[in-house]
């Protein structure tokens, strides 16, 4: 059964899909109240695409990716929805569908999963390399985890594999430690390591954040590349619009919670639906447009423990209606080429 | 710059900084022997008219905050002059380079700072009564009853309740934050402000709301702002001049239009093509700059930018460039400027 929340034609089945995320809740019961971090996100991401998460801090973006890799931690839980991974064997003849939630976080079929099949590279690379091992020593650990391979071939594989993400010199950089790189070549190393074991899935959570403009060009521009080659699906989170606009096919919005908007890249930029979605776009200082004042959003972003009623954007939004703080899930309104929202405005139309 | 320029300015400047110079010694061993220095920022000059706004940008550790810090004498430069003409156009300006503390203080009224992370810059053990008044009271304007209204009236003045007097910072968003440091830097009615990375640890729909009233608060109160950040986007969105810096150097300057139309430095040029755009449409025609940024304590000879730039020639690594004026009161560091033609971000009116 197909469902709606894929992409593609109406009639031919979608075999492309690898992850499909469905009614995902994760909640954190912390001794203020629960906060519903993500609550009720659906969404599929397909083979060898691209999928960016925008929003902005606490809007559950993270929490949805650590989430799919089924490593929540206290006082976190996954309370409800299924991550479903379609896992294909190694000559892509039969598929089988995981429900990744159902396994146990640390036991021994979601840890071949996170690392061998699934990877994710963060904000900061130094704080996720460990500083006193050699860069080699945790490549060579991580292949040899998920691969039969000898110390020797997974040090030549960790060496080809850092010359792949353009480390100068990777026969000698391989032996160095972390502290001893700049941050844009530890990004790059780091992404060497998730990339080692040839992923089907590499989340990258705010990647380029933490580096310099011209460090963060040549990091996109290498994503890119690395796709194209490894045809692995990256689902990639960030809070910078302009990011996504250079880097994604398709877009999710996500705001307190809820997947606000999805639809492919083109859409998201130039018929965006959701308010929220049109506010964002309006309010970035943007370097090829002039602008006197930036259109900024009424208010602020709800106290987690106390979100408004029904649509959670609703206080902030221009366009409200009276359904909209009326205490029900907002539903989605399906437009073509997969675009979604979840929106009282277009349930009339 | 030099002389002829800045005089031809048609008002005298309110600041100008002349040669300024900040090198940090590199100390080893027991005895701290200075065995070589951090030139981080080595030869900048720039002026910036009454009631203007600069932009400073460059990369991590091109040198723009301690510029910053130097013109608010936080370090005491190791060469070089900071002229300020706090009083009427004619009247001579006062180098405030070498002052100490007690001649300082009235320079320290008029000038104020406003920091990057508004979470680090406020005492959390003091109320926003105490945060804002401080300046009040170091310069002994203030006190009792007076003292209080004015913190009320500088809290309206930047958008927050005045009856949050009695919290503590801890009870405050990032932007009321941001917005309470900016209360803090107007209290003493100054006349310069440096602003470093005000905004980059907000979210995208608070930073709008933030940039929008920092250039406010600067058209109503006449106020002339150093603004220093890494992302060219805001800085293009409030400055009326753009200072290049490179490694401890001033690599151009012009007005901001012209030097997002057309950028004569290559580096402006990178910096430009690697800003992310918001659009998908838009054409990816990059030119991102290979290699990483120089060492400042050991920065390559000739221009510093030399080893990334692809239109460096023969001479680039030998004879390091001045800055050279240009037409329209620009200024820039490079060899070929006149040969160069140079794709900006914005399309010439």
């Amino acid at each position: 059964m197909k469902s709606r929340f894929t992409q593609g034609s109406n009639d031919m089945p979608n075999n492309n899909i690898l992850i499909e995320v469905k009614e995902l809740r994760t909640y954190f019961y912390l001794t203020e109240g629960v906060v519903r971090a993500v609550d009720g996100v659906s969404f599929s991401l397909e083979r060898g695409r691209t999928l960016g998460v925008v929003g902005e801090s606490g809007c559950g973006k993270s929490v949805t990716a650590r989430s799919i890799m089924n490593m929540v931690r206290k006082p976190g839980r996954t309370v409800g929805g299924e991550v479903l991974y379609h896992r294909r064997n190694g000559d892509d003849t039969t598929e089988e569908i995981i429900d990744l939630l159902k396994l146990e976080p640390m036991g021994d079929e979601m840890r071949a999963i996170r690392g061998g099949e699934f990877a994710m590279i963060f904000q900061e690379p130094r704080a996720s390399l460990s500083p006193v091992h050699t860069i080699g020593t945790q490549i060579v650990e991580a292949i040899r985890l998920h691969r039969p391979m000898t110390k020797a071939q997974a040090r030549e594989h960790g060496i080809e594999m850092l010359r792949r993400v353009k480390i100068p010199r990777p026969e000698q950089i391989i032996d160095a430690y972390p502290h001893q790189l700049s941050g844009g070549m530890c990004q790059r190393a780091m992404i060497a390591l998730a990339l080692a074991c040839q992923p089907a899935l590499l989340i990258a959570d705010e990647p380029t954040t933490a580096l310099d403009v011209t460090t963060e060009a040549q990091i996109l521009e290498l994503m890119r590349e690395l796709q194209a080659t490894f045809e692995t699906s990256i689902m990639y989170i960030t809070h910078n619009l302009a990011v996504v606009a250079e880097i994604a096919r398709d877009v999710m919005v996500m705001y307190m919670g809820k997947d606000v908007e999805f639809a492919p890249v083109d859409a998201i930029f130039h018929e965006p639906k959701h308010p929220y979605t049109i506010a964002l776009l309006s309010s970035i200082p943007r370097i090829d447009v002039e602008r006197d004042m930036l259109a900024t959003m009424a208010g602020t972003v709800p106290d987690p423990y106390a979100l408004p009623k029904g649509c959670p954007f609703h206080p902030r939004c221009p366009s409200r209606l009276p359904v909209c703080s009326q205490d029900i899930e907002v539903p989605y309104v399906f437009f073509d080429k997969g675009h979604r929202v979840r929106c009282h405005l277009y349930t009339a139309k | 710059m030099t002389q002829a320029s800045i005089e031809a300015s048609a008002s005298a400047p309110l600041l100008e900084v002349r040669n300024l110079k900040k090198h940090f010694p590199i100390t080893k061993g027991l005895f701290s022997a200075v065995h070589g220095y951090v030139k981080a920022v080595d030869g900048v000059s720039f002026a910036i008219p009454r009631g203007q706004v600069l932009g400073l940008v460059g990369e991590s550790g091109c040198g723009k905050t301690t510029v910053g810090r130097l013109i608010m004498r936080l370090y005491r430069p190791t060469a070089g002059q900071i002229l300020v003409r706090l009083g009427k156009d004619n009247e001579p300006a006062t180098d405030i380079a070498n002052l100490d503390h007690t001649a300082l203080m009235p320079y320290r009224r008029q000038m104020q700072m406003i920091f990057q992370d508004p979470y680090t810059s406020l005492n959390p053990r003091k109320t926003i009564l105490e945060i804002v008044s401080e300046p009040l009271r170091i310069h002994g304007i203030a006190s009792g009853k007076a003292l209080q209204s004015r913190v009320e009236e500088l809290l309206e003045l930047v958008g927050l309740r005045a009856e949050y007097v009695m919290r503590y910072p801890h009870a405050f968003s990032g932007g009321q934050r941001q917005r309470i440091g900016i209360a803090r830097a107007l209290a003493l009615n100054p006349q310069f402000i440096v602003a470093d990375e005000p905004v980059s640890a907000l979210d995208v729909s608070v930073q709008a709301q933030v940039l929008n009233l920092m250039r406010s608060l600067q058209r109503k109160f006449g106020l002339t702002y150093l603004f220093i950040s890494h992302d060219l986007s805001v800085v293009k969105h409030i400055s009326d001049r753009i200072a290049v810096m490179y490694v401890g150097n001033l690599v151009e300057t012009a007005s901001t239009k012209e030097l997002f139309v057309r950028p004569l430095h290559p580096y402006t040029e990178a910096l430009l093509s690697s800003v992310p755009k918001p659009d998908p449409r838009l054409q990816r025609r990059r030119k991102i700059p290979q290699g990483e940024v120089a060492d400042p304590a050991h920065p390559p000879p000739g221009c510093r930018f030399h080893p990334r730039c692809p239109y460096a020639q023969t001479r680039c690594a030998q004879e390091e460039p001045v800055l050279r004026e240009f037409p329209g009161g620009r200024t820039v560091a490079c060899h070929y400027a006149e040969q160069l033609t140079l794709t900006g971000a914005l399309e010439a009116a």
